[in-house]
């Protein structure tokens, strides 16, 4: 696992590799602590993300809370079928934008 | 020459050498390191000088009176057993045969006399450090044993709770089969099931994020909700709003409960399921292998509110050789040698026909998938079997706690606009006044599938103008709910009336419940005295009236019915 970010304009793009599961806690949460008000929107790139488990999903609504509970603030990208599975199930299109 | 500096503690050495030169010696170049020197002329001084807390390093002789120094280093390792002192023996040229021994004997160095005083500082100096990481390891191994005795101690008081939790209330039902491992428990899965006194079944099957307190705390009151509310009559969209409702309050933001709420209805042979973020369940029917998958279309409980949650229930028509099979990702997840995931093929492929249970099978061939790694333990598996034959019901028995009130002459009466009807099913609330005001409580059942019943007809067929012919096909089921659900949304005037009397009558009393509805009334085939005639609109509801009541008359077009209900006091004893 692991978990990278850049900063572009307003858009905060995480990827996050490997197993995304409560090992990620401590890094994610980091991410988090780093948002400040000059981002308007992050983009979660799953496009390496292998499994997502519930802290994961516990771990998208903080960052949807962080954002305000904006739906459009937080978009889930590139999730590979596995796991968009995995957030279907959760029915999480509700919640986030999901591409 | 390199001293520690002055903000170091000062090290402690133990000198022990039976020749007084040699202790002078090397005391002073250790006090030229900055050392705080203690000196022994013997084995069995060292021994009884040494002081473990007063001791960083250890200079030992090897040949001495009274002790030697390799008996001495066994004595003192001894009575370290896991705390590190590094011992240094003092050899002279002829001791090399004795270093194997120092070795065994627990020492960890050796300097050769005539002492060096830059070997000396170098060696010292990294056995010191040696003897710092050994201590904070040791410091570290502690923490984690006094973790983990709090985490285990956590642990079982979860299971316990836990265990209560879910016990307390829990009515077992024989068309419910489930294997909930203790792990599983521990990682917040739940499995709920009560009658309502219309002699439904509620299921709750469901699964926390977190684990162990947590996930004991939080199902608490989703419990006593399910409980309750259950227990009160209410349906599981009512019951699933509110325990979102509560969660959402409770729950910090990055928890939430996955869960299941499925309702088996034996007068309408219906299967009602909501499905909140678990792993998709099956619908198998035993007679014709047909599996229907039933996908969860709602958000997990506690993230949104309740106002936002727009729950989908879903309505199946089903038959005694159907089993609803539910599972929380642990058995998909579940993994063999080669990593692969037993998944939801491997439920899919164990259900077979001619076989005598699904659920045997699933944990046989679940096993099998595991082999050797096996007891990976964190396995959820429950059957629902839509089994309606009288025996599998009539275990339900409740008793109620009687409050005896003298029968009395009242009438109550409530209108629901059609907003009302569109939020709520009233007749939960209005059943429970009834209770209070008249202590009707051993009669509750029979009066709330009454009071049901004529609340249905008046919605569905009089506000709603639902045709009941629909519900003969299995898809016509599912549409009928669709089409009410629908309808209900739309309605835009109109409203029910209840209206409740009751008097003193015999040995107890006549309860009168009427129900009144501004819809179009029955057509007029069917609206005949003859009650029967009703039987293809209402299907088993009218039936089941008339045999509970005494009394069931249409009037006004069949906008209104009116049924009477006489009770007797029970007898004491």
């Amino acid at each position: 696992m692991s978990i990278s970010s850049q900063l572009n304009n307003s858009t905060l793009t995480i990827n996050i590799s490997g197993h995304f599961d409560f090992s990620t806690h401590k890094a994610f949460r980091a991410n988090l602590d780093s948002i400040d008000k000059q981002v308007k929107h992050v983009r979660v790139d799953m496009r390496t993300t292998d499994y997502l488990d519930s802290s994961a999903l516990g771990m998208l609504l903080l960052l949807k809370s962080k954002m305000n509970d904006q739906k459009d603030a937080v978009t889930l990208v590139n999730a590979k079928p596995e796991v968009k599975k995995i957030l279907e199930i959760a029915n999480f299109g509700q919640l986030f934008t999901l591409s | 020459m390199p001293k520690p500096t002055n903000n170091e503690p000062q090290a402690k050495a133990l000198v022990v050498d039976d020749s007084s030169t040699s202790r002078l010696l090397l005391s002073h170049m250790l006090e030229q390191l900055n050392y705080k020197v203690t000196t022994a002329k013997d084995g069995q001084e060292a021994l009884d000088l040494f002081d473990p807390e007063q001791t960083d390093v250890i200079f030992m002789d090897i040949e001495m009176p009274v002790l030697n120094g390799i008996e001495a280093t066994r004595l003192i390792r001894q009575r370290l057993s896991e705390r590190f002192i590094p011992i240094i023996f003092v050899t002279a040229g002829d001791s090399t045969q004795y270093l194997d021994k120092c070795l065994e004997a627990g020492g960890d160095d050796f300097i050769n006399k005539p002492f060096n005083a830059s070997i000396l500082s170098a060696k010292t100096r990294s056995l010191l450090r040696l003897k710092n990481l050994y201590s904070d390891q040791i410091e570290q191994k502690k923490e984690i044993l006094a973790f983990k005795a709090i985490e285990d101690n956590e642990h079982e008081a979860a299971a316990a709770l836990y265990e209560n939790i879910v016990a307390s209330g829990y009515m077992k039902s024989p068309n419910l089969h489930s294997a909930l491992s203790p792990m599983a428990k521990f990682n917040g899965d739940i499995l709920l099931c009560a009658y309502t006194p219309a002699d439904k079944l509620n299921v709750l099957l469901g699964d926390f994020t977190g684990h162990g307190i947590i996930a004991s705390l939080a199902s608490s009151p989703a419990a006593e909700i399910f409980y309750g509310m259950t227990a009160k009559g209410f349906g599981i969209r009512e019951i699933t709003e509110e325990i979102n409702l509560k969660l959402k309050k409770l729950l910090p933001v990055n928890m939430f409960l996955a869960a299941t709420l499925a309702c088996l209805d034996r007068e309408n042979h219906n299967l009602s399921v909501i499905t909140c973020g678990l792993p998709d369940h099956f619908l198998f029917c035993k007679e014709t292998g047909s599996i229907h998958t039933i996908s969860s279309n709602n958000l997990p409980l506690g993230i949104i509110n309740s106002c936002e949650l727009n729950l989908t229930e879903k309505h199946h028509h089903v038959s005694s050789s159907q089993r609803l099979i539910m599972f929380t990702d642990g058995i998909i997840e579940a993994e063999n040698k080669a990593g692969t995931p037993f998944g939801f093929n491997g439920v899919k492929n164990s259900l077979r026909t001619d076989r005598p249970s699904c659920f045997d099978d699933i944990l046989t061939s679940l096993a099998q998938h595991q082999g050797e790694l096996g007891q990976q333990d964190d396995i959820t598996l429950v059957r629902l079997t839509c089994d309606f034959s009288p025996d599998k019901w009539a275990l339900y028995q409740n008793i109620p706690q009687y409050v005896e009130l003298e029968p009395s002459a009242w009438t109550t009466s409530s209108t629901m606009d059609c907003s009302t009807l569109k939020r709520l099913n009233p007749v939960p609330t209005l059943v429970n006044s009834l209770m209070e005001i008249q202590g009707l409580t051993p009669f509750r059942e029979s009066i709330f599938l009454v009071v049901t019943e004529l609340f249905v007809n008046s919605l569905d067929h009089g506000l709603l103008q639902l045709d009941s012919s629909l519900k003969s096909s299995t898809d016509g089921f599912a549409q009928y709910f669709e089409l009410k659900q629908q309808r209900l949304e739309q309605l835009s005037s109109g409203h029910i009336k209840f209206i409740f009397s009751h008097e003193p009558y015999r040995n107890g009393g006549m309860l009168t419940i009427r129900v009144e509805d501004t819809g179009r009334g029955f057509d007029g085939q069917n609206l005949q005295p003859d009650i029967t005639s009703n039987q293809s609109y209402s299907g088993r509801g009218i039936e089941l009236i008339r045999q509970i009541c005494d009394s069931l008359d249409y009037s006004t077009d069949g906008r209104s019915a009116t049924a009477t209900f006489i009770w007797q006091q029970p007898n004491d004893d």
